[in-house]
């Protein structure tokens, strides 16, 4: 499509160059994680040269991209799916099980991770999908509580009498072997490029023109023709099995996991990181991850009163900003533009 | 037969408290659209109001019942002042993740009142019988008594009452009943209220049957949604059956099968539900719901 003459009605850069922006921010953030000791930025990524900084900025790199998947359902789709971080367990315990007794490499487990979301997953929307707002997200609601429950008993999953994952395969990659946390970080953030990638291929598509025509208004959208059921379960179903993606890498960096890692708690998180950060953007989980996982670190003294903040935030953006955090950018850049 | 009793009397007692949750859900949803991801947290908040008025400060089961329903309608009223009343007119979407931004935020601040220890509650009721060679509590029979009265009292308040033919009138056409004179705006405070001083009184009922943490109101919460969606979202008595129905297959049918899954027979029962009529077991069509 021919860009807009008009100045005003043009799209911002990034939206005219999708791909160029995406290699722009991986970039910058290779480059960060390269060179970032000698930069002393003052605690954007806290102490990145030590292993604790390295360690959050790898739960930083997961975060963002398991809130990336849940854009692809919520933001694009406004399907509101309570199931994301259940699939990201999923991915953790499916990868950990495809892995334990064999030589199968974690790209094996991914994979395994990902089929197995990718038929639950669409087995779970097709049988769901007339099914709105409520209904859908009571119905994925149930489905991580089953989910949780199989993590907790079906020990076959963590080869253990227990329901935790321990000592699970470390990364080797073609004789590469990703060990340390400086290395997980090159991992993740391949990942979260990838993905990237495939979200803006998505939204350069028909396929999210249809979604949000349905999301904004399904019986206008119908009557124009749009299968108004298709574009949701689509997006659900990429959604998860990348949400199953990062719980894969999540375990194999981790090594360790329990189903209580998969439960309320992180799905919360990738709601407040979506919320925040910006609902109707891309960028919305990178930027919304970031708060989450680094603002606690400035809150010192106030570290019980956390999960307090998190929810006072996620009313208040509601009610001041309801575009989040990316909603903030686009205004600056208008007010700059005037 | 004894262990069927048993079995039954469980889930007779999980049954009526997931109903009496599962209204409370309705009666908010019905007078403001909202469905509201806060009651399991407010379940939690009755149950820590009452462990701290009798054993924290001694009082009598009465007067410590009597002062937290009281609070928790004000802290229901609170909530829709500060956090919903702002919203009104937004998307459904935007209200929902105000009421988790709530949820949030109140177990985090039982959690900082009263700990993460688990805390008990004796019962006001003590002792054991026996009903057909099954031991039973005196306190799961209470349990089942109350929550029984209370929702006949309340399925007669709606049906009744001005108050309740508001309700009703609100939910089958709310820009009519606001042409008619229904004061929408009292009408939401006083039914978020009224929710919160029933997911209240769930707490306290269930808060003497074992160790309860920042976790109790989220299952019963769960299974309240299942009574919901199952029940019917129009229909008060479609979602007591389903409440108490929800109760009997998690207990019953999970004492004899699979037994180490029986607490996901609800959810797959919801889905299930939720695949064939998304309208509810017993709800009606959309456009012909009523309370």
């Amino acid at each position: 499509m021919p860009p807009a003459s008009d100045p005003a009605l043009r799209p911002p850069a990034w939206r005219q160059h999708h791909y160029l922006a995406i290699g722009a921010v991986v970039g910058a953030i290779a480059l960060y994680v390269q060179f970032g000791q000698y930069l002393h930025l003052p605690g954007l990524f806290g102490s990145i040269h030590k292993q604790s900084g390295l360690s959050a900025f790898n739960e930083w790199l997961l975060l963002a991209g398991l809130t990336t998947s849940f854009y692809l359902v919520f933001g694009l789709a406004g399907r509101f799916a309570f199931s994301m971080a259940a699939f990201y367990g999923l991915g953790a315990y499916v990868s950990h099980w495809a892995t334990r007794t064999s030589r199968h490499n974690f790209l094996v487990g991914t994979l395994a991770a990902m089929v197995i979301a990718v038929l639950l997953a669409t087995a779970f929307a097709v049988l769901v999908r007339k099914a709105h707002h409520f209904y859908f997200a009571v119905a994925t609601l149930g489905l991580s509580e089953v989910l949780l429950l199989l993590f907790q008993r079906v020990r076959r999953l963590s080869g253990k009498s227990s329901a935790e994952i321990g000592n699970a395969k470390k990364i080797d990659l073609f004789g590469w072997a990703a060990h340390t946390r400086y290395r997980h970080v090159w991992v993740i953030l391949a990942a979260l490029a990838l993905v990237l990638v495939v979200v803006a291929a998505v939204e350069r598509s028909a396929l999210a023109r249809r979604a949000v025509a349905t999301r904004d208004n399904p019986t206008v959208a119908e009557t124009l023709g749009i299968d108004s059921t298709r574009p949701g379960i689509t997006l659900f179903v990429l959604g998860s099995a990348l949400a199953a993606m990062f719980g894969s890498l999540f375990v194999h960096t981790r090594s360790v996991g329990t189903p209580e890692t998969f439960g309320l708690k992180l799905g919360i998180a990738v709601f407040v990181a979506l919320i925040l950060g910006g609902l109707h953007s891309m960028w919305g989980g990178l930027i919304g991850a970031w708060f989450y996982t680094y603002i606690p670190q400035y809150l010192t003294g106030l570290q019980q009163w956390t999960q307090v903040i998190w929810g006072a935030v996620l009313v208040l953006v509601m009610i001041v900003l309801p575009e989040g955090l990316v909603g903030v950018f686009r205004w600056l850049r208008h007010r700059i533009r005037r | 037969m004894a262990r069927f009793v048993a079995l039954f009397l469980s889930g007779m007692t999980d049954g009526v408290v997931a109903a009496l949750a599962a209204v409370g859900l309705l009666v908010l949803n019905k007078a403001t659209g909202i469905v509201n991801f806060a009651h399991g947290d407010l379940i939690t908040l009755g149950a820590y109001l009452g462990i701290w008025l009798i054993n924290g400060h001694g009082w009598g089961y009465v007067p410590a019942v009597t002062v937290s329903l009281v609070l928790m309608f004000a802290v229901g009223v609170v909530m829709e002042r500060v956090s919903l009343a702002p919203l009104r007119g937004k998307s459904v979407h935007v209200v929902v993740i105000a009421t988790l931004g709530l949820a949030l935020a109140l177990r985090s601040l039982v959690g900082i009142w009263q700990g993460t220890d688990p805390k008990r509650l004796e019962s006001p009721v003590p002792g054991r019988s026996t009903v057909f060679g099954a031991t039973v509590t005196h306190h799961r029979l209470l349990i089942i008594a109350v929550a029984l009265v209370v929702l006949v009292a309340v399925m007669g308040f709606f049906a009744r009452t001005s108050w309740g033919r508001q309700v009703r009138a609100v939910a089958a056409d709310r820009v009519m009943a606001q042409l008619a004179g229904v004061r929408a705006g009292t009408l939401s405070m006083a039914a978020f209220g009224f929710s919160a001083a029933l997911a209240g009184l769930c707490g306290l009922l269930v808060a003497p049957l074992g160790a309860i943490d920042l976790n109790l109101g989220f299952g019963i919460m769960l299974n309240s949604f299942a009574a919901m969606v199952i029940g019917g979202s129009g229909s008060v008595g479609g979602v007591v059956i389903a409440g108490v129905g929800i109760g009997l297959i998690e207990r019953v049918i999970g004492g004899y099968v699979l037994t180490d899954y029986s607490e996901a027979f609800p959810f797959v029962v919801m889905i299930l539900a939720i695949a064939l009529r998304p309208q509810g077991l017993f709800g009606q069509r959309e456009h012909a719901a009523r309370l």
